[in-house]
């Protein structure tokens, strides 16, 4: 038996606008990310952490001088990802370049019209020829400290053997990117409120209006409870690694929901104009087309969103105000109410609103599919009988 | 052979060998607040784009003021250069155009003791030093980097035996020239030391010894020394290098550096400050005199007194604002290296930075002046052969790009070109040709 009720179609129908507009939230925290060169930053901090040995040198700087990982780096944009072979090979050469350069010279003739002449010092031992053998001298040369305790321990295990040694360097960056990831989510929970609080303000996302809205409008409702169920379907059999993917989420709201922008519903045309800015990359431009493609998807949903000045909270400074107790219990009656009174239970209600909907959206959009796919089956506890054909 | 044309006085470091709270050399309250913050922020590309908008919204009207701010943004793009190398890289390309092969003097420097709070640095300065030693492995034949002293880093022979490693290590050219990494020694005491420090006296042995060249900043001011420990580092008599015999010029010196120590103190200029306007100080530690009981001990240490004391000093009338300061000195710089370059035949200057001044009709003519001066010896040598080209990059992009500096000296000082920029610098440096 299917669960007719009004409370829980409210919450599916809110769910669904959550969950779209988390994709925006989600979309535009990645650009965000990609234009602050976040992963990246966040990776260069903790590997330069890591290598830092005070006593000895910036491991680090120089990690990120080598050749291998130099090699990675676009204009200033640290890599945003280093792979734990590479992260092993790149740190044994930068150890043991510290024994590789160090010829010894001597002054051959003093100082003439010629200059001052030199020569590699007779008998001087060249530099180890195996990489294996380079990384034990320069522990040798290196002074004692935590860094230094580490890489010896490191070779210590590895009985002399390159392979070894970097599988261990490589299960120690691995351990420690591990929490780096920690440390990444963490800055992102912040990222997510605070661009949730963008969209709220940005597209006039007032929850408690919106509360109001679909309790009063029954034909809204309906078309977004069947979203909804489309949406639940198709999330349902999308693979599991997909399901935090934004451009896959999108694709999804798209077959739920008519593509179609009608008219003069279309109130987020000028992104357009944003796309056409000069001097975003490529990359920006295709998240700006995301962004595009997923407030036409908002604007095709008819939903009370946007800004506009016969709406509050504008239509509060456009219009004399009202404040006169709204007549009769409809949806019209509520909207003029609303749009006409800037009283402060209405203020208040809308700010209140405002922070819902940014706290909401914080939780990220794979949160809300999971929600919506879960309250979609309470909908559905017991199969919707197949419809009789009309006898008439 | 003709000896390839020398930049002497170039820098390579960049943001990132300053420590984390460098700002706080700016004596403003706000900055110093947030000094950290603020340098990891010209340190970005957003950072720096929005002081460029920030310059052209403010002197929107004003054309000149506008020019004069974006020359600030590129010494700042330039200083914030991710490594090393791509900031040598930018001044050699400019210094190909004069000559294929162009010597470049990249002097580095130790900012571990610029602050008198624990100083934290993106990279060391060993780090710093490592990192010069790959570029001078990429370009044995164009690189030619001093290593940056500081006695509080160490001090006698643990100084020098850190300092030997960097001379007596090198890399095979592929000319068939061996090259030290290094080839002389940078100083710059308006960080907070006095040259004559006792802890530096077995370096110079060293380097008289074996003949590396000095080179010091001397200007006024400089880069200021901050913190509140100036007067702990000017007691009323420093101990100071001194011959073994004291000459009369080291005497005198000696008692003319005190006699300007007291007179500071009695100005109130010597004072702890939490702010960092310690220019005076600066003024104590880099002053040319400070040179004389060293040169009286070492006579055969080649030391470069860079940018000839400073573009202010050279005119005979002093700025307004510089008239008490050169009352309480007592010498005008410009004045006193030339009459220490007549003395010391091991003395040499170089027009870095003072350069691009040289369009001012006051200062070129001074300073021709100064090249055309007859030293002591019986061969009555001009100065001219000890006077050294370089541009002080990148510190000049302040001032004007790299190679419009390189054009006005060639312009201005035409007929001493050759010896500045070809014949002197190798005198000094004294690298295989």
């Amino acid at each position: 038996m299917e669960i007719q009720s009004n409370i829980l179609d409210l919450i599916i129908s809110l769910t669904l606008i959550y969950a779209l507009l988390s994709i925006l939230v989600s979309i535009i925290t990645e650009w965000w990310n990609h234009y602050r060169k976040a992963r990246g930053k966040l990776l260069k901090q903790s590997i330069v952490k890591l290598l830092d040995d005070p006593l000895n040198l910036n491991y680090g700087d120089l990690f990120y001088n080598h050749y291998l990982i130099s090699g990675l780096q676009k204009d200033s944009r640290p890599p945003q990802y280093i792979s734990a072979g590479m992260f092993a090979e790149a740190l044994i050469d930068v150890i043991g370049n510290q024994v590789m350069h160090c010829t010894p010279v001597t002054q051959l003739s003093p100082g003439g019209p010629n200059g001052k002449q030199f020569q590699v010092s007779p008998g001087a031992a060249p530099p180890p020829a195996k990489v294996i053998d380079r990384f034990e001298a320069a522990l040798k040369v290196m002074k004692p400290s935590p860094f230094t305790d580490s890489m010896q321990s490191f070779y210590d295990k590895s009985d002399k053997d390159y392979a070894k040694l970097k599988t261990l360097i490589e299960t120690w960056y691995n351990d420690y990117m591990d929490r780096v990831s920690g440390w990444y989510k963490n800055r992102q929970k912040w990222k997510f409120l605070v661009f949730g609080l963008f969209i709220a303000l940005g597209l006039n996302v007032d929850s408690l209006h919106l509360v109001k809205v679909l309790s009063l409008d029954e034909r809204l409702r309906g078309n977004l409870v069947a979203t909804a169920e489309r949406v639940a379907d198709e999330y349902q059999q999308t693979a599991d690694s997909l399901r935090s993917d934004y451009p896959t989420l999108t694709n999804i709201m798209k077959k739920a929901i008519s593509d179609s922008c009608r008219g003069d519903s279309c109130r987020f045309r000028y992104f357009e104009a944003m796309r056409m800015l000069k001097g975003t990359d490529s990359l920006s431009k295709v998240y700006l087309n995301r962004s595009d493609s997923v407030l036409g998807l908002v604007s095709s949903l008819d939903l009370p969103l946007g800004w506009s000045s016969q709406t509050a909270p504008f239509s509060w400074f456009s219009r004399p105000p009202d404040c006169s107790p709204p007549v009769g219990a409809g949806l019209e009656a509520y909207n003029a109410h609303r749009n006409s009174c800037p009283g402060f239970w209405n203020i208040l209600r809308y700010i209140a609103g405002i922070l819902i909907t940014a706290v909401s959206l914080s939780f990220g959009a794979p949160f809300w599919f999971d929600m919506l796919m879960k309250l979609v089956n309470i909908r559905r506890a017991g199969k919707k009988p197949p419809k009789q054909p009309d006898t008439k | 052979m003709k000896a390839p044309l020398t930049n002497v006085h170039a820098h390579v470091f960049n943001s990132q060998c300053a420590p984390d709270r460098f700002l706080r050399i700016l004596p403003s309250k706000l900055i110093r607040l947030f000094a950290r913050r603020l340098k990891t922020r010209i340190e970005s590309k957003s950072g720096r784009r929005l002081i460029r908008f920030l310059g052209w919204l403010l002197n929107w009207r004003n054309r000149k003021t506008r020019k004069e701010f974006q020359k600030y943004v590129s010494f700042l793009e330039i200083a914030t250069q991710r490594t090393q190398l791509k900031i040598f890289q930018h001044t050699l390309k400019s210094g190909l155009k004069y000559d294929p092969a162009v010597r470049i003097v990249g002097l580095t420097m130790n900012m571990d003791y610029m602050d008198s709070m624990p100083s934290m640095h993106m990279k060391g300065l060993a780090t710093q030093l490592e990192e010069i030693k790959d570029i001078k492995r990429y370009y044995p034949t164009h690189f030619f980097p001093f290593l940056g002293i500081d006695p509080r880093h160490r001090g006698g022979e643990e100084l020098t035996e850190w300092a030997r490693f960097f001379f007596e290590t090198g890399v095979p050219a592929r000319n068939g020239k061996v090259y030290p990494y290094f080839s002389g020694i940078k100083l710059y005491p308006a960080l907070g030391f006095f040259p004559f420090d006792p802890h530096l006296d077995d370096l110079y042995r060293f380097a008289e010894q074996n003949e590396i060249p000095i080179m010091t900043h001397c200007t006024r001011v400089g880069s200021q020394y901050i913190g509140n420990l100036v007067e702990s580092l000017i007691p009323e008599e420093p101990e100071m290098i001194m011959p073994d015999t004291p000459s009369p010029n080291a005497k005198k010196a000696r008692e003319e550096i005190i006699a300007r120590i007291k007179r500071f103190r009695e100005k109130g200029w010597i004072e702890n400050s939490k702010m960092g306007n310690n220019d005076s100080a600066c003024d104590l530690f880099g002053h040319p005199q400070n040179f004389v009981p060293v040169l009286e001990k070492y006579p055969k240490l080649k030391i470069c007194l860079a940018h000839m004391g400073g573009s202010e000093e050279i005119p005979k009338e002093p700025p307004s604002a510089l008239k008490e300061i050169r009352e309480a000195d007592g010498y005008s710089w410009f004045e006193l290296i030339k009459s220490m370059m007549r003395q010391y035949p091991s003395l040499y200057t170089d027009i870095s930075y003072t350069l691009a001044d040289l369009n001012k009709k006051a200062i070129r003519e001074r300073i021709i002046e100064f090249l055309n001066t007859k030293d002591n010896s019986a061969e009555a040598k001009p100065l001219a052969d000890r006077v050294l080209f370089g541009t002080d990059f990148f510190m000049t992009e302040r001032e004007g790009a790299e190679t419009e500096l390189y054009d006005r000296a060639r312009k201005e000082l035409n007929v001493f070109w050759d010896a500045l920029t070809r014949q002197n610098p190798q005198n000094y440096l004294q690298q295989p040709l």
